[in-house]
C-alpha cells in the first residue's frame, strides 16, 4: 500500500466505527476530577491553581455578562491545548487537524457572540461596523470592508488551528524522514537534521499551546466587543 | 484612536445628526442605510422587468432536395429544418 505524509491526517476508523470520538474524549479522562474534599492534594490544588489562574485573566477585560462565559472558554482551552500536546505524540491522531471538528467549534461560538451582541445591544453591535471618524466619502466602502471581516472571522479562526497543526506535523513528519533516510548516506547531515528536527519538535510544542490560547483569547476578544 | 463614543461634544445639525461617523447611533444609521442600500439595489435587479422576446412558432419542414455539387450522399437528399416563421 503506497502510503503518503498525509495519511496521518486520515480520520481513523476500526471495523466502520470512527475512532476520532475517542480521540476527542480522551482529554476528559486524563485530569483527575476535583473531590468534594476541602483541602485535595497537590496534584489536584495545582491543576485547579492553573486553572482558576488562567480563566482570571482571560476574563479580565470581560463585563460580569461575558463572565457567564468562563466555564466554557476554560474548558475549550484546556481540551484544545491538551488535543494538540497529545497529537504530538508519535504515531497519535491529532482532532484539531481537522477543518471540520475546528468549524465545528469556532462558528457556533462566533455566532453566539454575534447573536448575544445583536439580541442584547443592537446599537453598539451595529454601530462597530463603522470606525469612528471615517470620512464621508469612505463610509459604504469601510461598512462593506467591516461587515466583510466580521463574517470571516469563524473561517479565520478554524483555518488557523487547522492550518498551524497540520503544517507542523507535516514538517515533522518530513524533517523525520529526511533523518532516517540520510542516516546511512551521511550521517553528520543526519544528525544536524535531527538537531533540526528536535528545534522543530520544540517550537511545535509552543506552536500547540499558543495556537489553542489564541483561538479561545479571540473568542473572547469577539465576546467582549458585543456584551 | 480611542475607542469610546464622546457623543456629546459632537453638536450635529440636519442630517448629520442622525448620519454621521461619530456618535454611535449616528454610526448605526450609516450601517442600516447601507444596507437598506444595498437590499433595494439587489431587489432592483431581481424584479426588474425582463424584455419579452417575442413568441415565434416553429415549424419543421420536410424538404426534398437535390444534393449539392461533389456531395458523395445518395440521388435524394432529406432535409429537415427549423424554420422561423
Amino acid at each position: 500500500m503506497m502510503t503518503s505524509f498525509f495519511d496521518q491526517f486520515a480520520s481513523p476508523s476500526y471495523l466502520g466505527i470512527p475512532l476520532i470520538a475517542i480521540a476527542i474524549a480522551l482529554p476528559w479522562v486524563l485530569y483527575p476530577t476535583p473531590s468534594s474534599r476541602w483541602i485535595n492534594n497537590r496534584l489536584i490544588t495545582i491543576q485547579g491553581w492553573f486553572i482558576n489562574r488562567f480563566t482570571n485573566q482571560l476574563l479580565l477585560p470581560l463585563n460580569v455578562g461575558g463572565h457567564k462565559w468562563a466555564l466554557l472558554l476554560a474548558s475549550l482551552m484546556i481540551f484544545l491545548i491538551t488535543i494538540n500536546m497529545l497529537g504530538l505524540l508519535p504515531y497519535t491522531f491529532t482532532p484539531t487537524t481537522q477543518l471540520s471538528l475546528n468549524m465545528g467549534f469556532a462558528v457556533p461560538l462566533w455566532l453566539a457572540t454575534v447573536i448575544i451582541g445583536m439580541r442584547n445591544q443592537p446599537t453598539v453591535a451595529l454601530g462597530h461596523l463603522l470606525p469612528e471618524g471615517t470620512p464621508i466619502p469612505l463610509i459604504p466602502v469601510l461598512i462593506i470592508i467591516e461587515t466583510i471581516s466580521l463574517l470571516i472571522r469563524p473561517l479565520a479562526l478554524g483555518v488557523r488551528l487547522t492550518a498551524n497543526l497540520t503544517a507542523g506535523h507535516l514538517l515533522i513528519q518530513l524533517i523525520a524522514t529526511a533523518v532516517f533516510v540520510l542516516l546511512p548516506m551521511m550521517p553528520t547531515v543526519a544528525i544536524l537534521t535531527a538537531t533540526v528536527l528536535f528545534l522543530l519538535t520544540l517550537l511545535e510544542v509552543a506552536v500547540a499551546m499558543i495556537q489553542a490560547y489564541v483561538f479561545v483569547l479571540l473568542l473572547s476578544l469577539y465576546l467582549q466587543e458585543n456584551v | 484612536m480611542g475607542g469610546h463614543d464622546a457623543g456629546t461634544h459632537h453638536q450635529f445639525t440636519g442630517i448629520a445628526k442622525y448620519f454621521n461617523s461619530y456618535t454611535i447611533t449616528g454610526r448605526r444609521n450609516c450601517v442600516l442605510a447601507t444596507y437598506a442600500s444595498i437590499a433595494a439595489i439587489i431587489l432592483f435587479f431581481k424584479l426588474k422587468p425582463k424584455k419579452q422576446k417575442a413568441v415565434k412558432s416553429r415549424c419543421i419542414v420536410i424538404k426534398l432536395g437535390v444534393p449539392e455539387a461533389g456531395c458523395p450522399c445518395f440521388d435524394l437528399v432529406t432535409m429537415v429544418q427549423l424554420c422561423k416563421e
